[in-house]
């Protein structure tokens, strides 16, 4: 989980040497949420894509952490109870539990890793995404945040 | 812009760290070897009291400390200590005559562990009168 870390710095300064160089805002943007410096480059359908795929990722990885934090819980409380059984009924029932409860974390654990793993690859995609791609063009609709809120710019060509 | 880009891939680094496994020392294998079962459980129905008797391998009794025996009420597939004995026979006095009446009997070992309850075995205990 931990080489993760030195992956996201790798893209950060990336982010920071592509827009220092390039001065490509929308990147900056697409770092804070992914899709939505495409969005702001006119890419809609890219940055919808992003921007749903990640918002898929992270509510799957915060409902599996709850889910495995109460999973742990209940692991523990079968260990403890196994652990204290006075009784061969109690001890068998106890372990089997205990079982039940750690697959059923690590499977949780597994999915929450592989949420984790999707929201940092979509996110890591969609900069990579808007470092390359960035189009210059001006986009027919962009939304921007002000400090007192959002303001959406639409334009023509012809 | 770039504090506020730095704070969200700040954010994703705590989710990576946060992510750690609390789940990763299970026991291995079974802890727990318990004192053989009784055998040849036998209630015999008296005058207001039951007279219950097992065996015991001979070879087991030195590492047992004594038989816990149990009422059993088949209704509610409940149990109730009724008596510890270091012996093979156990006498339930005191009881209300014309009822049936099932028992379960267990050994338990110098640490205080419990082995496996016998299966209930019950006996009719008729009235005084």
């Amino acid at each position: 989980m931990r080489r993760i870390v030195p992956f996201l710095l790798v893209i950060a300064l990336s982010v920071l040497a592509s827009t220092e160089a390039r001065g490509g805002e929308n990147v900056w943007y697409s770092a804070m949420v992914p899709g939505w410096g495409q969005v702001r480059a006119g890419h809609y359908g890219r940055g919808g894509l992003f921007m749903s795929g990640e918002l898929v990722a992270l509510t799957t990885l915060v409902i599996a952490d709850i889910q495995y934090d109460r999973a742990v819980e209940q692991y523990d409380r079968a260990k403890a109870s196994y652990l204290n059984a006075a009784y061969i009924g109690d001890a068998v029932y106890e372990y089997a539990l205990m079982h039940e409860r750690w697959n059923s974390a690590e499977d949780l654990n597994g999915l929450r890793q592989t949420a984790l793993y999707a929201a940092i690859g979509i996110w890591a995609v969609s900069v990579v995404d808007m470092i390359i791609f960035d189009s210059k063009a001006e986009p027919p609709l962009s939304i921007s945040a002000r400090r007192d809120g959002f303001i959406v710019t639409g334009s023509l060509s012809f | 812009m770039r504090p506020f880009a730095w704070y969200a891939l700040g954010a994703i680094a705590a989710l990576c760290i946060s992510c750690g496994a609390d789940h990763q020392d299970l026991p291995t294998g079974f802890a727990y070897d318990p004192p053989p079962t009784p055998t040849n459980l036998v209630v015999t129905g008296g005058e207001e009291l039951s007279t219950i008797a097992w065996s015991y391998p001979a070879s087991d009794r030195g590492s047992i400390r004594a038989f816990r025996v149990y009422e059993y009420f088949a209704s509610y597939d409940m149990i109730q200590l009724i008596g510890t004995t270091t012996d093979t026979v156990f006498v339930d006095s005191l009881l209300i005559g014309n009822l049936g009446y099932c028992y379960k009997v267990s050994a338990i070992d110098t640490s205080d562990f419990e082995g496996w309850r016998t299966e209930s075995v019950c006996a009719f205990v008729r009235s005084a009168r």
